[in-house]
């Protein structure tokens, strides 16, 4: 039990911003309205699935420095598990901009980068299906991963911030942190930090399974 | 010379001080004023609660699913 405390405090957090970001008077802001709750919801999708990515990232480099398969399961799966969040993100993101910004899609400059960035990751995983040796597979994707993860690194957290955007936080502002009002921030970080262990959390249900799944085909 | 000033700079201090709350009053930005006047936002709340609980409780079971096969050897 002692070990999934930080699961139950994922939950806790996540909880948190379901009752209390809705049941909190939010700052009267033009445009936005009361859909600036989103922004416990939305945001934390695209802060888990970066977190994600760092970890995969990092277990990618693991594999390639020692040569084991489970490196290359733990790095793979936290990508997917990842892309699920992006794609949260991206749906949540263009309901949003229906509303405020006026349609679906603008082309705003962190839509298309991160869409951009999302899809190179999503040929990381076509890349894999399409290779059967899995040692073969297992080190192309993880060079695959460290080159995706560098040009995340510009698509996502610099050149949308250098630009003209619809989104918060240009002219090199940290766009969660950097102009949101304090009572919002304050309920924010908690949230997301709740999010980001939550997506955790799935990440390793989906490790495990796989690796359950390698050790019955006699893999591991 | 100097009541003009000073009545001047007052004038200034004064209109400043008039724009300033007239700034900060005038956009009414729409909000749901009813937000939860009549307390169905809290039904809202209840349902979003009982899912995410369920969704959970879901992850949980799974989770013990996952240790009891991690736990069975497959290799006979």
């Amino acid at each position: 039990m002692l070990k999934h405390w930080w699961k139950a405090l994922g939950a806790l957090l996540v909880l948190y911003g379901i009752i209390y970001g809705l049941a909190m008077s939010v700052p009267r802001l033009g445009i936005l309205n009361e859909t600036i709750r989103n922004v416990f919801f939305h945001v934390p999708m695209w802060f888990t699935m970066t977190v994600l990515f760092v970890i995969s990232v990092y277990y990618a480099i693991m594999y390639l420095a020692r040569n084991d398969l489970k490196y290359d399961i733990w790095s793979s799966q936290l990508i997917k598990t990842g892309l699920y969040f992006g794609c949260l993100g991206m749906l949540t993101g263009m309901l949003w901009a229906r509303s405020t910004w006026g349609a679906f899609w603008s082309n705003d400059p962190k839509q298309v980068m991160t869409l951009l960035s999302m899809l190179i990751y999503f040929a990381y995983v076509v890349l894999r299906t399409s290779i059967t040796d899995l040692e073969k597979r297992a080190r192309i994707s993880a060079v695959f991963n460290v080159f995706a993860f560098a040009l995340m690194i510009p698509l996502i957290w610099i050149l949308p911030r250098l630009t003209e955007s619809l989104h918060p936080g240009t002219g090199g502002d940290n766009p969660a942190f950097g102009k949101m009002a304090p009572e919002l921030s304050i309920v924010f970080r908690p949230v997301a930090i709740g999010w980001i262990l939550m997506g955790l959390w799935i990440a390793t249900l989906f490790i495990r399974t796989e690796i359950i799944k390698y050790k019955k085909q006699d893999l591991l | 010379m100097k009541l003009p000033v000073f009545f001047s700079t007052l004038f200034m201090l004064l209109s400043q001080a008039v724009t300033l709350s007239a700034q900060e009053t005038a956009p009414k930005v729409q909000m749901a004023e009813n937000f939860y006047g009549e307390g169905k936002i809290y039904i809202v709340i209840a349902v979003m609660t009982i899912i995410f609980v369920g969704l959970i409780i879901y992850m949980i079971r799974l989770e013990r699913k996952i240790k009891q096969l991690e736990q069975k050897d497959f290799r006979n």
